[in-house]
C-alpha cells in the first residue's frame, strides 16, 4: 500500500508542568511555560492536554545550592502493543539559575528539531530599533538586542538621532547599522558583547542599508557617491570600495545570497520599486518580481529557492514570499502596515514590523503564513527588526 | 523332403576309385633306374719285344765278323734305330695309353657325375612325387572333408529348417495369442478411457462450478480488500501531520502488524526517508489511526494481519 497524502497541521503536544522545585526564569515564567510559548509561537505545534496529544513532554527540576538539575523526556503518546510508548529523548541538564531561561529554549529546540526535522531558533536573538518619546523632550532612538521571544532586551546604542537598518554579522558577534549621529548618515560595526564599535562608511550623502557577505568579510551598502543611491561593496579589512550597480535609478536594500554569488536589491529602475538580482559572475542584473506595484526589502531563504519581501498589491503593505523557481507569490501578511521582514536563520519564520494600536510592534509569521503573533509590546515604537543567525 | 536328399554315396565312391587308379598308374609308370658301368679298356696293354745277340762268332769270320760287324753295326744301328723306333713307338704307345687312361678316367668321372646327376634328378623327382602324393592325399582329404562338411551342412541346414519351422510355428502361435491379448487390452483400455472421460467431465463441470464460485468469492474478496485498504489509507493519511517543508520526493516504508480487532500491534520502519522527523510523523500517524478498520472475515483479514505501507509526503491537505 502507498499513502501519498497527509495533512499540514500543527503537531498536538502536551507539556506537563515540570515536577520538583518550583522555579521561574524571568517574567515569572516557569520552564514549561517558556517552552509552551516557544513551541506554540513557532506555528508547528499546538499545545494540548495529554488526552489529545501525539507527544508529551515531561520534566522535573531538582536544586542543589545554586545549581539546577533539569531532566526532560519526550514521549510518543502512541504505543505499540509490543514496545510500549517510544521515548524520543531523555536528557538531564545541570545549569545555574541565570541559565534556566536559555535552557528552556534549548529544550524547545530539542523538541522542535525532533518532531519537525528542522533546527530550532529558540536560542537566537533579535535586534531592533526602539524609538521612544520621553515626556517633554526629543525622541530617543535605541538599538536593542533581545531573545527571539522579545524577552531580556539589552540596549546596544542610544542616540538622539535616528538609528536604522541593523543587521547581524554571520557569526552573530557584531551588528552593522546606520546612525545619523552628528547629523550625517554613517555605517558602524558594533560588537554585541562588549559594545565596541567601528566606523565603516561615512561618505557624503547616504550611507545606508548594510548587509554582510556570507563569509562576513564584506558589507554591501548603499552610497550616493555618484548622485543616486547605488549598491557598493566594502571590504571590512581594507575598507576598499567597489561599485556594483550603476545608472540613474535608485538601488537600495542589498542582501547577499547564501552562497555569496549574487545580491538581490530594490530598484525603481522599472518605474516602481521591484526586486532585482545582481550576479557577481557575469555582472548581469535581472528582475525577480513582477507581481504587485511595490516590492522591497527582500531577503533570500537559506535554500535560495525563495525570498520574502515587503509587498503591496493594492492598498496596504504586507509580507510576501515568492518562489524563485515557479515565480509563485504567497502573501503571508496583509495588515496594511507590515514592513522590514527578517528571516529566522532556519527559514521557518519571518520577523517583521507592524502597527498595533497606533504603535510600531514586532510580529512573527511562519513561513507558510499559518501562524502570526505579536511579540510582547514594549514602551515605544519598535521597528526594523533583524533576526540573528544561529548563535550556538 | 526325403526325396530332395542329394545322392552323394555312389559318385563319391566312383571318384575315389578313379583317383586311386591314377595314383597307382603314376607310381608304376616310373622306370626303375639301372647303373651298370661299361667294361674297362685296361686288358689291352701293349707288349715290348727284346732282341738277343750270339757272341760265338768266329775270327775268321772276323772278316766275316768284321763284315758281319759292319753288318752287325749296321744291323745294330738298324736295330738301334729299330729300338729307338720301337722305344719311340713304345713311348708313343705309352703316351696314347696314358691319354687313353686319362680319357677313361675322365669318362669314369663323367659317368660318375652323370650318375650323380641322375641320382639327384631322380631324388628330386621322387621328392616331387612325394609332394604330389601328399598333395593328392591332401586334396583327397580336403574333398572328403568338404563332402563331410557338405553333409554336415546339409544336415545342419535340415535341422535348422526344421527348427525354424518349429520356431516360426511357435512365434506365430505366440503372435496370435499376443494379438488376441492386445485386442482385449485395447478394448479394456477403451472401456476404461470411456469411464475416465465420463468421470473427468463430471469432475470438470464440478470444477468449473467451483471456480466460478471461487471467482465470485475472490472478486468479492478483492473488492472488500480494496475497500478496507482505502479506509486504512484514509485513516492514516488523516492522522499524518507532515512536517513543514518535507521533501515530497522522499518516502518511508513501514511494515504494520494488526490484531484481528484492528489494533496496530507494531509498526516497523523498514526504510527511512532520511528525514527522521518525517519517519516519526508517519509512525505516529499509523499508531494514531489505530484501531484500523479491518474486515471481520478471517480469510480477508489475513490480507491485513501484516502489510507494508509506503508513505510519501506528496499531497498535503490544509486542515484548519
Amino acid at each position: 500500500m502507498e499513502l501519498t497524502q497527509g495533512v499540514n497541521q500543527a503537531i498536538p503536544i502536551a507539556i506537563s508542568p515540570f515536577s520538583g522545585a518550583a522555579v521561574t526564569a524571568g517574567k515569572d515564567q516557569t520552564l514549561d511555560v517558556i517552552i509552551h510559548n516557544d513551541l506554540s509561537n513557532s506555528g508547528q505545534f499546538k499545545i494540548v492536554s495529554i488526552g489529545g496529544a501525539d507527544y508529551t513532554l515531561q520534566g522535573s527540576i531538582t536544586t542543589s545550592g545554586a545549581n539546577y538539575s533539569v531532566s526532560v523526556q519526550l514521549q510518543s503518546a502512541f504505543s505499540s502493543a509490543a514496545g510500549g510508548s517510544p521515548i524520543l529523548f531523555k536528557k538531564v541538564f545541570q545549569v545555574k539559575k541565570t541559565e534556566l531561561r536559555q535552557l528552556a529554549h534549548t529544550i524547545s529546540d530539542l523538541v522542535y528539531e525532533q518532531l519537525s526535522g528542522v533546527r530550532g531558533i529558540f536560542n537566537t536573538k533579535i535586534a531592533y530599533i526602539l524609538r521612544q518619546w520621553p515626556a517633554h523632550s526629543a525622541p530617543v532612538y535605541a538599538l536593542e538586542v533581545a531573545d527571539q521571544d522579545g524577552f531580556n532586551p539589552q540596549t546596544l546604542l542610544v542616540s538622539s538621532e535616528p538609528v536604522m537598518s541593523p543587521v547581524w554579522s554571520p557569526n552573530g558577534k557584531e551588528i552593522a547599522y546606520v546612525s545619523f549621529e552628528k547629523h550625517r548618515a554613517s555605517v558602524y560595526l558594533q560588537n554585541v558583547h562588549n559594545g565596541s564599535r567601528r566606523l565603516i562608511s561615512s561618505f557624503d550623502g547616504i550611507n545606508g542599508a548594510p548587509s554582510f557577505s556570507p563569509d562576513g568579510s564584506q558589507l554591501a551598502l548603499v552610497l550616493t557617491k555618484t548622485g543616486n543611491p547605488k549598491i557598493y561593496t566594502i571590504d571590512l579589512a581594507s575598507l576598499n570600495l567597489k561599485q556594483i550597480t550603476e545608472g540613474y535609478a535608485i538601488d537600495t536594500e542589498p542582501r547577499w545570497s547564501a552562497n555569496g554569488r549574487s545580491l538581490i536589491f530594490t530598484s525603481d529602475r522599472g518605474g516602481a520599486p521591484q526586486i532585482y538580482q545582481y550576479d557577481f559572475n557575469n555582472g548581469r542584473t535581472s528582475r525577480l518580481t513582477f507581481q504587485g506595484n511595490y516590492n522591497a526589502r527582500a531577503s533570500l531563504l537559506p535554500d535560495g529557492r525563495s525570498m520574502v519581501m515587503m509587498h503591496r498589491e493594492n492598498g496596504g503593505f504586507g509580507i510576501a514570499k515568492q518562489d524563485l523557481i515557479t515565480g509563485q507569490l504567497q502573501v503571508l501578511t496583509d495588515a496594511g502596515q507590515d514592513e522590514s521582514p527578517s528571516l529566522a536563520p532556519n527559514g521557518k519564520m519571518v520577523l517583521y514590523a507592524t502597527q498595533y494600536q497606533g504603535r510600531g510592534v514586532l510580529a512573527v509569521v511562519s513561513i507558510d503564513g499559518r501562524i502570526k503573533l505579536r511579540l510582547p509590546a514594549v514602551a515605544g515604537n519598535v521597528q526594523e527588526p533583524a533576526w540573528s543567525p544561529f548563535l550556538t | 523332403m526325403k526325396a530332395d536328399k542329394p545322392r552323394f554315396g555312389l559318385p563319391a565312391i566312383v571318384s575315389i576309385g578313379i583317383h586311386l587308379g591314377i595314383i597307382i598308374l603314376m607310381i608304376m609308370a616310373v622306370p626303375t633306374p639301372s647303373y651298370r658301368l661299361k667294361p674297362s679298356a685296361s686288358e689291352n696293354q701293349p707288349i715290348v719285344h727284346a732282341a738277343v745277340i750270339d757272341s760265338a762268332a768266329i775270327n775268321d769270320q772276323v772278316q766275316a765278323i768284321q763284315n758281319r760287324e759292319t753288318q752287325q753295326r749296321a744291323a745294330e744301328q738298324q736295330r738301334l734305330r729299330q729300338l729307338q723306333a720301337q722305344a719311340e713307338a713304345a713311348r708313343q704307345s705309352k703316351l696314347v695309353e696314358e691319354q687313353r687312361l686319362t680319357q677313361i678316367k675322365l669318362d669314369q668321372q663323367k659317368a660318375q657325375q652323370l650318375a650323380a646327376e641322375q641320382t639327384q634328378v631322380e631324388q628330386q623327382r621322387l621328392a616331387q612325387l612325394k609332394v604330389e602324393q601328399q598333395q593328392q592325399a591332401q586334396a583327397l582329404a580336403q574333398i572328403q572333408k568338404q563332402q563331410l562338411e557338405v553333409q554336415a551342412k546339409a544336415l545342419a541346414l535340415k535341422k535348422q529348417q526344421e527348427d525354424d519351422m518349429a520356431a516360426k510355428a511357435l512365434a506365430e502361435k505366440k503372435r496370435q495369442e499376443a494379438e488376441a491379448a492386445k485386442i482385449l487390452a485395447v478394448k479394456k483400455q477403451a472401456d476404461l478411457a470411456e469411464q475416465q472421460k465420463v468421470l473427468q467431465q463430471q469432475l470438470m463441470q464440478q470444477q468449473i462450478a467451483n471456480e466460478h464460485q471461487q471467482l465470485v468469492k475472490v472478486q468479492q474478496m478483492q473488492g472488500l480488500i480494496d475497500q478496507y485498504r482505502a479506509r486504512i489509507l484514509m485513516a492514516i493519511g488523516k492522522q499524518w501531520l507532515i512536517p513543514e517543508g518535507a521533501d515530497p520526493r522522499i518516502s518511508c516504508v513501514f511494515t504494520i502488524d494488526v490484531t484481528p480487532a484492528g489494533a496496530v500491534s507494531h509498526a516497523q520502519l523498514i526504510h527511512s526517508s532520511g528525514n527522521a522527523a518525517l519517519d516519526r510523523s508517519a509512525e505516529t500517524a499509523i499508531y494514531k489511526a489505530s484501531p484500523l478498520s479491518v474486515p471481520k472475515d478471517p480469510s480477508v483479514f489475513e490480507q491485513f494481519r501484516h502489510f507494508t505501507l509506503k508513505m510519501t509526503p506528496q499531497d498535503i491537505a490544509h486542515n484548519s
